[in-house]
């Protein structure tokens, strides 16, 4: 309890909290413009940490997290475009709602979705980290190969009724990651001599083309126009509230997707984006409607952004217990802890404990001012749905280049994101679904590495994956939801036109 | 006339105001923000030293020095990118062992060692080969005898081809010993996969695995320079312990040859200040960096060292 006091300490003052708030407001909206992503605002942001005590700093930088993993989703339901990687799940039925004019049900959803996610992934953070550091331990190539399979049947999830398709968009995805160096050898591969391709296809350049520049052509050739609302969007209105048939619903989605999401956290090298799919994915699953899904269900907005906002609280456990970054952002802030000569590690963490302390109470608190800022701004963002698309989509357009330009620093990359662009409108225009894509591109390094991994640590031998416990679990759900998806399909041949 | 008259002048002007401008964008560089490229992934050990030097060598010079990463290609995007730059001064390389020297031996990727300038090196990194606390290896001697007992059952987790990786290859080929590689993605994994039991040994930089052996989860059994590393006293090097082999990736500051040589000289003034700088020199401790800072000749020296060393290792 002293402990817990002596760390209060340390938050509770002015420049602690103004820099929460910075941070949180930055992050928001960097979020949500596509392009921009959060890697990069924390990069940018964190020489400015050097100079302010360690909370502050690190305040501001967990501020960025979070409210930039909440922010894509801004954009995703508004736009139809996700402003991160992880938001594209929370398009796929955000953006309808707001088709059908209940854009406010699903901001609202999205942003209470997140907050418990994140509040839930703090507590778990403050009360389990040695355990769950443990069991994340666990979790080797064999595992990371298993979870990558059953992240990947959930592909076939998301295409019922659409699955040939859905599946070659999928494949596509899994081929397009193969690009660049091998993970494994070092080699360059399928760059066809042409040394720009040594790094690959630059996911940054394929999010935005696929999704913002698809998106944007799609409307040139709906000519513009259609949209605009007359007149204020009030966020009072029966349309953008949630009732409690809405919260009866969701309640049960949002605790299972954020106790996933906690999980994935914990797992160095997953990440928000697998999150997000992979709860979309099993709420669908699950769902006992699952073909409302798509068609504007609250459930998929409340899985996907609880499912990823629930990683930002955990991806510290293996940074703060092991000093392992588990991803790119905890990566960046390892070197905000590291030149105030914190070295997250064993030794941090059990000696001392009020700096963590501190640590936890800001992790908290700023989740608590995440759901004021946001909800504030809420009323701001969704008038966004009252500019016209001939003022919005150059917009949008201009910040993907410039996002995509400063993400990289390279033009080839925003020639990369136009190609993109291309393949997606046709994607689109000929019923491909390109939500599969994206899960293919980013699962294809995870499968790939895992297999490999595994197979040099057994020798050859393919029993690892099923004489190692956790990995054989993977296994069985895959199988599982193969099984389940086979008969849906069966079932809708049959009784189906 | 009158036109002639002006245009005569104007054939005399020119010619002088292009030298002058010259002259004067030469003497007053730097007059413009410098950007510095990091081949590696915002975060990584090279990206926090850079953006530490970022400041200070941007006071040094006068002129604020941004850092932009350009990571891929085992760090040749971001190499080649500082290639395709205008020589003149406003771009510089952050360069590592692993973009600039292990990369273009191992790949066609258009670029070798020389064709950069030195500037000056910044850090020369420790190697320590790690096991689990718990590991029956107590020492270097331990581990070799076990490997030696049963060739191929051990494993190492490095990333492919970095200097770790090299560095082991180096000892075992030494030694007589074999164990099997199994490549990680990037310095945690491989710190997570000696943690959880995925591999048995694991040769990385000091930086990686500095929080586990001083929090006591890891041991380090040997450190693979001429000398200890004043950082981790208690670690013997190779050599003690009868086995003379070294590796040490560098970081440290290039640019493109055909810059102006009055640049070349503002830039390795300017390193050479903020390297001997007490604050900056502190600030870099305080990341588990010892700074190793070479003058430009001894860092060229080092590239054709490790160019030479690794050649035979790594060209097909």
């Amino acid at each position: 309890m002293d402990v817990l006091l002596a760390g209060f300490d340390q938050v509770a003052n002015v420049t602690a909290l103004a820099m929460i708030v910075v941070g949180l407001t930055i992050g928001i909206v960097i979020g949500a413009i596509p392009g921009l992503n959060v890697p990069l605002a924390v990069a940018i942001a964190l020489p400015i940490t050097f100079n302010l005590n360690p909370i502050a700093g690190l305040g501001m930088l967990v501020g960025i997290y979070k409210g930039g993993t909440y922010g894509g989703s801004l954009s995703a339901i508004l736009i139809n475009v996700p402003g991160t990687p992880a938001a594209a799940a929370t398009a796929l039925d955000g953006a309808e709602l707001t088709r059908q004019g209940k854009s406010g049900k699903a901001l609202k959803m999205s942003l209470y979705a997140s907050i418990i996610g994140e509040f839930i992934s703090d507590l778990a953070l403050i009360a389990f980290a040695i355990p769950m550091a443990l069991f994340a331990l666990r979790i080797g190539p064999p595992e990371i190969f298993s979870l990558g399979i059953f992240a990947l049947t959930l592909v076939g999830v998301l295409s019922q009724g659409n699955m040939i398709k859905g599946l070659i968009a999928g494949a596509m995805g899994l081929f397009l990651s193969t690009f660049g160096v091998d993970p494994l050898t070092g080699d360059f591969r399928l760059t066809f001599g042409v040394r720009k391709m040594a790094g690959g296809w630059a996911f940054i350049a394929l999010v935005i083309g696929v999704f913002a520049v698809a998106e944007v052509l799609s409307v040139l050739e709906r000519r513009l126009g259609q949209r605009p609302l007359a007149g204020t969007v009030r966020l009072s209105d029966p349309d953008h509230s949630l009732t409690r048939n809405d919260w009866r619903r969701c309640l049960p989605v949002i605790a299972r997707s954020s106790l996933i999401g906690v999980f994935i956290g914990a797992v160095p090298g997953l990440g928000a984006a697998v999150s997000a799919y992979l709860n979309y994915g099993i709420t669908r699953n699950l769902s006992r409607e699952p073909e409302r899904f798509g068609k504007g269900a609250l459930e998929g907005v409340a899985a996907a952004e609880s499912g990823n906002n629930a990683v930002t609280g955990a991806t510290f456990v293996p940074l703060l217990t092991l000093g392992i970054p588990g991803d790119v952002i905890t990566a960046i802030m390892l070197g905000a802890f590291i030149v105030h000569g914190l070295i997250p590690g064993p030794v941090l963490f059990e000696q001392q404990g009020d700096f963590i302390a501190a640590f936890f109470i800001m992790m908290v608190l700023a989740t608590f001012l995440h759901l004021v800022i946001a909800r504030a701004g809420m009323a701001a963002f969704i008038q966004t749905t009252r500019v016209p698309n001939s003022v919005l989509f150059p917009i949008v357009i201009t910040l993907s280049v410039t996002g995509v330009f400063v993400s990289t620093n390279s033009f080839f990359d925003i020639y990369v994101m136009l190609g993109f662009g291309v393949l997606g409108y046709l994607m689109k225009k000929f019923g491909f679904p390109v939500a599969p894509l994206l899960i293919g591109f980013i699962l294809g390094p995870l499968v790939e590495v895992g297999l490999r991994q595994s197979m040099i640590m057994s020798r050859g031998g393919l029993d690892i994956f099923v004489t190692r416990p956790i990995s054989a679990v993977f296994l069985f759900l895959a199988v599982a939801t193969i099984a389940v998806v086979a008969w849906r399909e069966f079932r809708s041949k049959k009784t189906g036109p | 006339m009158y036109k002639l008259r002006q245009t005569l002048w104007a054939f005399a002007i020119v010619p002088v105001a292009l030298v002058w401008s010259v002259a004067a964008s030469a003497q007053s560089y730097p007059n413009k923000p410098i950007s510095l490229i990091v081949t590696w992934n915002a975060g990584g050990s090279t990206d926090v030293i850079a953006r530490l030097l970022a400041d200070p060598l941007g006071k040094a010079l006068g002129q604020p020095v941004a850092v932009a990463n350009r990571p891929g290609g085992g760090g040749s995007l971001g190499t080649q990118a500082a290639l395709d730059a205008p020589r003149d001064g406003y771009t510089v390389l952050a360069t590592t062992s692993g973009n600039h020297i292990l990369t273009p031996l191992k790949n066609d990727v258009g670029y070798k060692f020389d064709d950069f300038e030195p500037i000056g090196q910044l850090v020369a990194a420790t190697i320590i080969l790690a096991v689990k606390v718990d590991s029956p290896w107590k020492t270097l001697d331990d581990l070799i005898k076990a490997a030696k007992a049963d060739p191929g059952k051990y494993t190492f987790g490095a990333v492919p081809n970095g200097m770790p990786n090299l560095t082991l290859n180096g000892l075992a080929k030494e030694a007589g010993f074999s164990v099997v590689h199994v490549p990680q993605q990037g310095g945690a994994p491989g710190v997570t996969a000696l943690l959880g039991g995925n591999v048995d040994m694991l040769p990385a930089n000091a930086a990686t695995v500095a929080a586990n052996i001083k929090g006591g989860k890891l041991r380090g059994l040997a450190v693979f320079r001429s000398d200890r590393d004043p950082a981790f006293p208690n670690i013997p090097t190779a050599q003690e312990q009868g086995h003379a082999v070294f590796g040490s990736p560098f970081v440290g500051l290039a640019i493109a040859k055909g810059v102006p040589q009055p640049v070349l000289d503002t830039l390795r003034a300017a390193l050479a200040k903020v390297a001997n700088d007490p604050v900056f020199q502190a600030r870099a401790l305080k990341t588990a960096t010892t700074l190793t800072y070479l003058p430009a000749d001894k860092f060229g020296m080092v590239w054709e060292r490790d160019w030479n060393n690794y050649a035979p290792m790594l060209r097909k």
